[in-house]
């Protein structure tokens, strides 16, 4: 008997999974986050009590500015590396890429604690808990910011970069209006990867800033945790949640990159 | 088609989530689930076998059946109460601290032992031969809303005070007898608070009322009011949630966070041995492991409980609602024979509840005590080297009338962490569960201390970004309707 399996049928373990790890616990954060705690009523409390605390409110925008910062910083130091490395026409250039790659594969504790020795070493653990909390969302995230950039550098037609040269444009200018405009979506695609998830590693932020540096994340975990208010820790999610998606929009991630049909539509 | 897959997705999806909870639920009369503390019960370092797997066989032994221990382990109290709560009936033993215990009692969630199990005749109830006469007290006095007491709900395990680790080469000794030394600027950023709730608003407490602490020490000292009274009126003390209560030690900390180092719960020990700080505000047990550690890397660290007083804490075995009440008090008689209480210390460092000849004469020779007769023979210029440690509170049955007071020329180190002597008891409180509403109004206290203040730059930023894209979307409005202009003069 000859196995046949139609494009539909090969979506069911994703689809599977979708549902059940994405779309459900997604329902329940909905649910929690509209609910009251004590009677089960929905309930806008949870949003009204996180919108009227001065505290959750600047820790929110803490936490916005030091996601915010941590992906330009990524951003400045991850362009110009994929660029070269694209660009260049160095043989071994898939090494230097894993070279950047590499702290990825060494666990995460081990890398966050080896730095806050580091930063102890270097005497400054404990009087600049921002700045040690953004370096170390730096050096996670890094990888994160290269990978896309330099996967869309590196397919950029170079037939394009001859054209603007000869038609008598600057380098400058080839790099502004063409290599730039063209790499868009890496950019996007990388300050998508690495903004949210600054936001909420609460672990950077409590082995290097020393417990000093509160972000959303830790707040959302104490909701959980201590305080036992899931009601109010989902509703953080959410605004979390919505915070990215006018993100998203704002910066046009939601764009089609290419219209083909291929993938689209799975339902 | 599309539909299709679509319905048999979310009900796959469905029946997973209603057979998860039923597959973890299931009490078998030869299934005994545990679920308990990390690293919390004595485990062979080369075969990884803990004592739990131990009473399979000791089980078999005793009765010939086969039975199943399923051991689990959880982080905080919060989350067992948590996990608790959404599948009720998926353990049959657990160990809580003491606050999470009185809640739960208050709500209902646990069976009570059976009176078999209390029945101090039978030679094979372990737990309550064994136990100590300070536990059992403490146990017995704590009312529970019924009328029973936390006796019949629980049965300890280990319990400890709260202190300081610290290095006695940097810090003054008599500086670290009181809690202020965390406020104290002499020792800026050498000092933790602990990243929970209840134990650094217990702090601040301590320290906001340590005039009034003081007071009822000097009270006790000159025999005004005796160990009962002043112990009592600490633990009034060191339990209050009233509003003005809470806003003083919401003050007192964020200036205790100017001071300190930082918050941790587990880094403090680590960092204590590697010299970033000098003073850790700690468990006992986490001192006994921290002093042992340092130790061992030739570092000298010392723990001390402020003189104003402290908190004393303890876990204990209980039983949810449902659970194999007969395989759970088996194994809480088996974990408590003398022999594994030892066990268990050596390799937790926490102190244990059990007490009895046994643990006695461990305790003598872990610590090389010398006890009363042999101090008794001793020179007297040997003597007075010696500091006599009272324990008669904890070690009040020992055989053939043994004095429970010992001697030791080591003085507040690991001996010290794991037996305070009585004076340190006298002076120490357990802390209460704070109800629905006091605990939300100490998360909001805990909310603004942790919270960070929120630095110029990022409004800067913020501001600065918003007025981009703003200036964008005019930009280019101006743009087209220019261009529109220009377009429309030029087919003029």
């Amino acid at each position: 008997m000859k196995m046949h399996f139609n494009r539909r049928q090969l979506v069911i373990p994703y689809g599977l999974f979708l549902v059940l790890f994405v779309i459900i616990p997604l329902g329940f954060i909905v649910y929690y986050a509209f609910t009251n705690g004590s009677t089960g009523a929905f309930s806008l409390n949870n949003f009204i009590k996180f919108f009227a605390s001065p505290t959750s409110l600047s820790t929110l925008l803490l936490s916005i500015g030091v996601a915010l910062l941590t992906t330009i910083v990524c951003l400045l130091i991850a362009y110009p590396v994929a660029y070269i490395l694209a660009r260049s026409n160095f043989k071994k250039k898939s090494v230097l890429l894993m070279l950047f790659v590499l702290p990825m594969w060494i666990n995460f504790v081990l890398r966050i604690n080896a730095l806050r020795e580091f930063l102890d070493l270097v005497g400054i653990l404990n009087k600049a808990h921002l700045f040690n909390t953004i370096l170390g969302m730096v050096y996670d995230f890094l990888p994160f910011m290269i990978l896309p950039l330099y996967t869309t550098l590196i397919k950029l037609d170079k037939s394009m970069l001859e054209a603007s040269a000869d038609l008598g444009s600057h380098p400058v200018a080839t790099f502004c209006k063409v290599t730039l405009p063209l790499s868009m979506p890496g950019i996007v695609s990388g300050i998508t990867m690495v903004f949210m998830p600054t936001m909420t590693n609460y672990v950077i932020s409590d082995t290097l800033g020393l417990g000093h540096v509160t972000i959303i994340g830790k707040f959302i975990e104490e909701c959980f945790g201590a305080r036992s208010d899931w009601h109010l820790g989902s509703a953080i999610a959410l605004v979390l949640l919505m915070i990215i998606f006018v993100s998203m929009l704002v910066s046009g991630g939601f764009k089609e990159e290419d219209n083909g049909s291929r993938g689209a539509g799975l339902w | 088609m599309m539909k299709k897959i679509l319905t048999f997705a979310i009900a796959l999806a469905l029946a997973f989530y209603i057979t998860l909870p039923n597959l973890v639920v299931a009490k078998q009369d030869n299934l005994l689930r545990i679920y308990s503390w990390e690293d919390y019960i004595s485990t062979d370092e080369e075969t990884g076998e803990t004592l739990a797997d131990e009473f399979e066989d000791w089980y078999k032994a005793k009765t010939g059946k086969t039975i199943r221990v399923e051991y689990s382990t959880f982080g905080t109290n919060e989350i067992m109460y948590n996990e608790l709560k959404i599948s009720p009936g998926s353990y049959d033993l657990i160990c809580p601290s003491e606050y999470m215990i009185q809640k739960m009692i208050n709500e209902d969630m646990l069976e009570e032992y059976s009176a078999e199990f209390l029945d101090e005749t039978n030679t094979e109830n372990h737990y309550v031969r064994n136990v100590s006469g300070y536990i059992k007290n403490l146990f017995e006095s704590h009312q529970t809303k019924n009328g029973k007491s936390w006796a019949n709900y629980a049965a300890g395990y280990m319990w400890g005070t709260m202190g300081f680790i610290y290095n006695p080469d940097k810090i003054d000794q008599n500086d670290i007898v009181h809690w202020k030394a965390v406020w104290d600027e002499k020792y800026k950023n050498q000092s933790t608070l602990k990243d929970s709730v209840r134990d650094t608003y217990f702090m601040g407490l301590a320290y906001v009322y340590s005039n009034e602490l003081t007071t009822l020490a000097t009270q006790f000292k000159n025999g005004e009011i005796n160990s009962q009274q002043y112990n009592e009126q600490v633990n009034v003390i060191l339990n209050r949630t009233d509003d003005e209560t809470i806003a003083k030690v919401e003050e007192a900390l964020k200036q205790a966070k100017k001071n300190v180092f930082g918050f941790e719960v587990d880094s403090g020990k680590n960092d204590m041995i590697t010299g970033k700080i000098n003073v850790n505000f700690a468990w006992s047990g986490d001192a006994v492991y921290a002093i042992d550690e340092a130790e061992e890397q030739g570092v000298y660290l010392n723990y001390s409980v402020p003189v104003e007083g402290s908190n004393i804490f303890f876990d204990g075995w209980v039983m949810p609602k449902g659970a194999n009440k007969t395989l759970a008090e088996e194994f809480v008689n088996y974990i408590s024979m003398p022999e594994n209480a030892c066990a268990n210390m050596d390799y937790i460092g926490y102190t244990s509840v059990i007490a009895g000849d046994e643990v006695f004469d461990r305790m003598v020779d872990y610590f090389e005590l010398t006890t009363a007769e042999d101090f008794a023979s001793l020179s007297s210029a040997e003597q007075s080297q010696l500091t006599a440690v009272d324990l008669s509170y904890f070690f009040n049955d020992l055989s053939d009338g043994r004095s429970s007071t010992v001697y030791t020329d080591v003085v507040g180190r690991q001996f010290y962490a794991q037996y305070p002597d009585l004076d340190t008891i006298n002076r120490c409180a357990i802390m209460n569960y704070f109800d629905n509403e006091t605990n939300e109004k100490i998360s909001i206290l805990w909310e603004n201390v942790k919270g960070t203040e929120l630095p110029v730059w990022v409004l800067v930023m913020l501001g600065t970004l918003v007025a981009i894209y703003v200036g964008q979307i005019v930009a280019k409005k101006i743009y087209k309707r220019n261009r529109a202009k220009y377009i429309a003069q030029t087919r003029k």
